[in-house]
């Protein structure tokens, strides 16, 4: 692989591997940055969903159940 | 930095392709190109389904797999924020818009797919890269449609087909 480069990119595979020591940091950075940035997304569906109210009503267990039947039943995307 | 290629494009992948010429010219570039995992799952999909007596979707379906696996190829996973994104946006948009004079799809096949782009757009977005697709008139609505349901994160930008 790094004599592949190498060639590729004209240069002795000791300078490639220096160049993708850089490489690898640099595309490391980027993902790190990516992941970074799949939270923020997840937080601005977040906040988009709004505040939780404290007395909110929440399903009980029956309603649940029922709905989870519903979606089995139809798919879910009808 | 680095843009995601939807199935239009990650379709055009074959050996010997100028595609497969480009996406491997960027790898070692900011500007690497990444593979959605919707898209490889329709590519893999239309290839299976397209093989039986064709020797050319056997080959690739063959071919796929090895270069899958190579440590230059940056596939991107479809991930919760991505998941809750197309499941709202489905609920908001559950049709394509009207057909293009063009397409010989059917009804139900052009829901499929665009289901389908929703995924491939939410997880460009989820990662906040850019897509480039073929299909630019629709993936702007989708972008549209993200930024209408989440206006504080950051929008998708939709790229016309490097190819």
């Amino acid at each position: 692989m790094t004599r592949e480069a190498a060639t590729h990119l004209g240069t002795t595979p000791n300078d490639a591997l220096i160049l993708f020591a850089e490489l690898g940091a640099r595309l490391y950075a980027q993902e790190i940055e990516m992941a970074r940035t799949e939270r923020l997304q997840m937080q601005a569906i977040v906040e988009a969903a709004g505040p939780v109210e404290p007395d909110a009503e929440y399903p009980t267990e029956e309603e649940a159940r029922e709905a989870a039947l519903f979606l089995r039943r139809t798919g879910g995307w009808a | 930095m680095p843009v995601a290629w939807d199935t239009t494009l990650v379709s055009r992948l074959t050996p010997g392709s100028s595609a497969l010429e480009l996406f491997e010219s960027t790898q070692l570039d900011a500007a690497r190109v990444l593979i959605p995992a919707v898209s490889v799952m329709e590519v893999v999909c239309g290839h299976a389904r397209a093989s039986a007596g064709r020797r050319r979707s056997e080959r690739l379906l063959n071919w796929l797999p090895g270069f899958l696996a190579r440590p230059d190829v940056g596939v991107l996973g479809f991930t919760r924020t991505a998941a809750f994104a197309v499941g709202e946006a489905r609920a908001r948009a559950p049709f394509p818009p009207s057909r293009r004079a063009r397409d010989r799809r059917s009804k139900a096949e052009r829901r499929v797919s665009w289901a389908l782009d929703m995924q491939v757009a939410a997880t460009a977005w989820a990662f906040g890269v850019p897509v480039a697709t073929e299909n630019v008139a629709d993936f702007e609505r989708l972008s549209e449609l993200l930024a209408e349901l989440y206006p504080r994160a950051k929008p998708l930008e939709v790229l016309p087909s490097p190819l």
